[in-house]
């Protein structure tokens, strides 16, 4: 059997003499949208954080590809980081307000492709075309561009470094109902089409129960049941 | 992919950078206030820069046979308690006051910058140590801290420059640190950070620019204090040597004369406003253009 994209084992943080959560443990297949459950408040946010390696657990492991990110050097942490990404809940902050749709969309090309000028633009245009987004939206500061579209831009900026996990921290608890379920429908499409795994963040179980083969449910910072939705992977 | 959607891609200009830069000059452009300050400013630049050809007088030489005249035909704005012309001190004394004073905010931006990013990037005990030095600059008085320094390293437009320096580079270091904290934990930066971004590039790419707005609104506003400044320490005798013509020395020395010959304190006092008010404009429509939430910034 082949080694889960991502594992995570017992998980714990600590801030000052409050414990978040503690004795974490999940793992999510290739190609598997999990979900994580829980109020607001109850540390999912920061459990995702720490597996892209924002903020620093207290104790556990989070094994990538098998590998533990804990205990990596800073070079092959680096190395590594593409292959982790996230998306964040706000999506008003979620790209650099002085810089261009277009320029917010391919900055990780950027620093990691090594393409030139026209390669660039084209791949660029190919990831907004892969996302439904139109030429008008890029030329767009994103103070001028609506939830729904920047989470599309968000989501091209992300697969351009074609991750293998991606921590989906509540990206639809922002916008409405029919946006929602586009955004939703989007990530399933890029899921089919590059095998992406999906950690699915939310409070909005009705959300999770749609889109998820499997559900964590937090509860007192801990994880108290898994359950299985009886989706097979990539259908 | 079909070639409309890159042929309007290229044709928007989309890839460019170079386009923020143009947005900018096109909204100063649009603003009959800031216009107007920023002509007045270049009108003036090019009167100091161009003085020592355009001065109808030596600024130094004295003619106590022509001294306290009133403004006429021959001393457009009269003459001082030494009978130097007053028209060809002042345009002389725009080039000392704006060289230091440019000088001043540049040495100061460029330094308060670094560090209050430094600070507010780095956090924890670079935070802390920086923090507290830019706390002891800021706790002493400006213009004593000034003469304290120019009392040890003397007179002069070096020492001038330095000892203002030393003095200002920590509001700007304050401003910056503040805004680099809330920054770094904006989403994007984060996504910066995902996306495996070094500190150097995020900094440069995303904090900076994002940053700047309010330190380069004090760096314009800025310019006209440390023009009083400059006055003030000339005013107390310790700025400039008596040689080099200079606004503040100009009002010192013509405030003996204020009942009988007032336009030797009006005309440098005059002078002194006028650069105060054009860089308070401009410093107000700078702060306009770049904050986004503002009606006519550059992001609307």
């Amino acid at each position: 059997m082949s080694l889960p994209v991502l594992a995570v084992n017992e998980l714990a943080m600590k801030f000052g003499n409050s414990e978040v959560f503690k004795n974490v443990s999940f793992s999510v297949e290739a190609g598997e949208t999990f979900g994580l459950f829980g109020k607001s408040g109850s540390g999912k946010t920061t459990i995702g954080r720490c597996i892209v390696g924002l903020e620093k657990p207290t104790y556990g492991k989070i094994l990538v590809q098998g590998k533990d990110i804990l205990r990596m050097g800073k070079k092959e942490f680096r190395e590594l980081r593409p292959k982790v990404q996230m998306i964040f809940q706000h999506p008003e902050t979620s790209l650099d307000p002085r810089m261009k749709a277009f320029e917010n969309l391919i900055e990780p090309l950027k620093l990691h492709s090594g393409l030139k000028k026209n390669a660039l633009l084209e791949r660029g245009e190919e990831l907004a075309e892969l996302t439904g987004l139109r030429p008008e939206h890029l030329a767009r500061y994103p103070s001028h561009l609506s939830g729904g579209e920047i989470q599309r831009i968000v989501l091209a900026r992300i697969m351009s470094l074609s991750p293998a996990f991606v921590v989906a921290d509540e990206p639809t608890s922002m916008l409405d109902v029919s946006v929602q379920a586009q955004i939703l429908r989007l990530m399933q499409k890029l899921q089919k089409e590059t095998g992406v795994s999906y950690l699915l963040i939310s409070h909005d179980l009705e959300v999770l129960r749609r889109v998820c083969h499997r559900i964590a449910y937090l509860e007192d910072g801990t994880i108290t049941s898994v359950e299985n939705i009886k989706r097979g992977i990539n259908t | 992919m079909d070639n409309i959607f890159a042929d309007k891609f290229r044709k928007e200009g989309l890839l460019l950078p170079e386009a923020y830069g143009s947005d900018f000059v096109k909204k100063v452009f649009q603003r009959k206030d800031m216009l107007f300050a920023l002509v007045a400013l270049l009108l003036f630049i090019g009167l100091a820069l161009f003085a020592p050809l355009i001065s109808p007088y030596n600024p130094n030489t004295i003619d106590l046979k022509n001294k306290n005249l009133s403004p006429s035909g021959e001393h457009l704005l009269g003459t001082d308690y030494l009978g130097r012309d007053l028209l060809s001190r002042i345009l002389i004394g725009a080039q000392t006051s704006l060289s230091i004073a440019f000088g001043v905010v540049l040495i100061s931006l460029l330094f308060g910058t670094v560090m209050g990013c430094a600070a507010g990037y780095y956090g924890g005990i670079v935070d802390e140590t920086l923090s507290r030095v830019i706390d002891i600059f800021l706790s002493f008085p400006g213009v004593i801290f000034a003469l304290t320094i120019l009392g040890v390293l003397g007179s002069g437009v070096f020492n001038l420059i330095l000892a203002l320096s030393i003095v200002q580079w920590a509001h700007y270091a304050r401003v910056m640190r503040g805004q680099v904290l809330s920054l770094k934990r904006q989403e994007f930066v984060l996504s910066a950070v995902t996306s495996g971004a070094g500190d150097f590039y995020i900094i440069r790419k995303h904090i900076v620019p994002n940053a700047i707005a309010p330190v380069l609104v004090l760096a314009t506003i800025d310019l006209g204090h440390v023009i009083l400044s400059i006055a003030t320490l000339s005013f107390l005798g310790i700025g400039l040597p008596a040689d080099i013509p200079e606004w503040g020395a100009m009002l010192s020395a013509g405030k003996e004369f204020m009942r009988t010959a007032p336009y030797q304190t009006i005309f440098p006092g005059l002078a002194i406003t006028f650069f105060v008010v054009i860089f308070s404009i401009l410093g107000d429509g700078i702060r306009d253009i770049l904050d986004p939430n503002h009606e006519g910034g550059e992001i609307y």
